[in-house]
């Protein structure tokens, strides 16, 4: 097997531009080590070596020749197969998608290259990144599910096939596999990262998202990815922050606010001791920590989120339902059905909620730097034939606020388990920072044992 | 349906369930549509203030 002796995606990005590595060099190991671990991990849909090559190559030299083309220069990537890709398949885990080739790139994916980074290939995901499951396997056992629905990017990312993945999020599809493989996942506010070029879920939920080995990494991986981008209705205007230096330039322990109601109720036992322990740590390590209450039943906002995202992907597939059910998988043709048959009066009296939640979580957060959860309720469940509970991860996503895994130790049969921390709309500066400041706190440093 | 029940909201999800996709199918999904319901009437017993709009998940 190949040894894995390189740092993280910004640290690497420092050796590139100062020529101590290659950017061929490091594209050729994350091939090889593609090749002998994906027939396990079946992480990857599709894989472009050939492209991702001479990428490299061109890089190479545009180095020497004119300097770095951006902050990701030389860095391999993935991309999740949501994701449009140009020249490249792209088929959102679907039989109907199966020879889609895109003829332009997502904006997002565009921004990626733009800064130098080399698209490697397609991680897998589930059918529609819905709940149809991927082939995909946890590195860290491979008869347990690795999350999903960004079931390949999180076990590309966990077993070092690639530095950084580009994902999305419509209820936990960032935060949870990044907790269940022990990586760090970023899902930052609505709007922030362009879904133009994205095969949505539900347009009002779907954001871009990030996953990586670090706290720096993501922070550096989202300020190549933030922006405004006309092509996509619902991308935000607002200032992009110098997340990298907001993440550089933190020293002051953080205020947190611990949210145990609902989370303890669900979580499972070494969830909650464990959970407990990590608050007791980074108290120790200066944090002020205070338990907090839900500003709404999380319970409601769970009822509402599913009204939400049932109806809208019903609508989206409703043309190609009617035509091609047969075509769709189990959970997939039952979610779009459920869709059908939600009365309208209750996705508008879920929208309306929806507002009510986003205003009194701000209040909550107010004075706060981040509230603190359990990323999940249990570490990652076995089996293949589903992707875990994605109950910790949806009010968060469905108030539009960023929130992030940070990968927190192990249980006692050695899977992953991680905090989530949730920040203000639009303050993902402050989020980064106090995540990385989490992080260094914790000294936690997860390797699966794929390379035994 | 405001006011209606649980049963009720599960009724009135089965006979829709049944006109779109056949009784046949409706059976396989019987839970869910249950479960279904459940959280529809969660929805209908919270109380939202008359000038709360519906959320638009656009931040400029």
């Amino acid at each position: 097997m190949t040894e894995w002796f390189y740092p993280g995606a910004a640290e690497t990005a420092v050796q590139i531009r100062s020529g101590r590595l290659s950017p061929v060099d490091l594209v050729e190991v994350c091939q090889r080590r593609i090749e002998v671990l994906d027939d396990r991990l079946r992480a990857w849909a599709t894989i472009d070596r050939r492209t991702a090559l001479a990428t490299a190559r061109a890089l190479e030299r545009e180095l020497e020749e004119g300097g770095p083309r951006g902050p990701l220069h030389g860095i391999p990537v993935g991309v999740k197969d949501v994701y449009y890709t140009a020249g490249v398949k792209t088929s959102a885990g679907s039989k109907l998608m199966e020879d889609f080739v895109p003829e332009y790139s997502a904006a997002a994916v565009r921004r990626l290259e733009g800064a130098g980074a080399i698209v490697l290939g397609k991680t897998a995901c589930t059918e529609f990144a819905a709940n149809d499951p991927a082939p995909s396997r946890n590195p860290w056992n491979l008869d347990h599910t690795p999350g999903g629905s960004s079931s390949g990017s999180a076990a590309a990312v966990a077993a070092r096939t690639c530095f950084v993945t580009l994902d999305t999020q419509t209820a936990g599809d960032v935060l949870r596999p990044a907790a269940y493989c022990g990586v760090v996942g970023l899902k930052p506010s609505y709007g922030r990262i362009s879904r133009h070029g994205v095969v949505p879920v539900a347009w009002s939920l779907d954001t871009g998202g990030v996953m990586a080995r670090s706290v720096e990494d993501v922070a550096l991986a989202l300020g190549v990815l933030a922006g405004h981008d006309p092509e996509d209705q619902s991308s935000s205007t607002r200032p992009v922050s110098d997340y990298s230096g907001a993440v550089r330039g933190w020293s002051d322990p953080p205020t947190l606010g611990l949210l145990r109601r609902y989370f303890y109720d669900h979580a499972g036992e070494e969830v909650r001791e464990h959970t407990d322990r990590v608050v007791e740590l980074l108290r120790s390590a200066g944090a002020r920590i205070e338990e907090v209450e839900p500003p709404e039943d999380l319970g409601l906002v769970y009822a509402a989120h599913r009204a939400v995202v049932f109806s809208e992907c019903a609508a989206y597939h409703q043309e190609t339902f009617r035509q091609r059910p047969e075509n769709y998988g189990p959970k997939l043709r039952q979610l779009i059905e459920l869709g059908q048959v939600t009365p309208a009066v209750s996705y508008i009296q879920a929208q309306r909620l929806r507002r009510r939640f986003g205003r009194r979580l701000g209040e909550t957060l107010r004075g706060m730097d981040a509230l603190l959860t359990p990323t999940t309720p249990t570490t990652a469940p076995s089996g293949l034939s589903a992707t875990g509970d994605r109950r910790f991860q949806i009010p968060w996503t469905f108030a539009g606020v960023p929130a992030i895994n940070v990968p927190s130790g192990l249980d006692r049969s050695g899977l992953p388990l991680g905090i989530q921390l949730v920040g203000a709309l639009f303050a993902e500066d402050r989020l980064l920072a106090t995540a990385y400041w989490c992080e260094k706190a914790l000294g936690v440093d997860l390797h699966p044992p794929v390379d035994e | 349906m405001v006011g209606a029940t649980k049963e009720e909201l599960t009724d009135a999800l089965v006979q829709q369930a049944i006109s779109l996709f056949g009784k046949e199918r409706t059976e396989l999904l019987l839970s869910s549509l249950e479960e279904r319901a459940e959280q529809l009437w969660l929805l209908d017993q919270t109380l939202l203030d008359k000038e709360e709009e519906p959320a638009v998940m656009y931040f400029p």
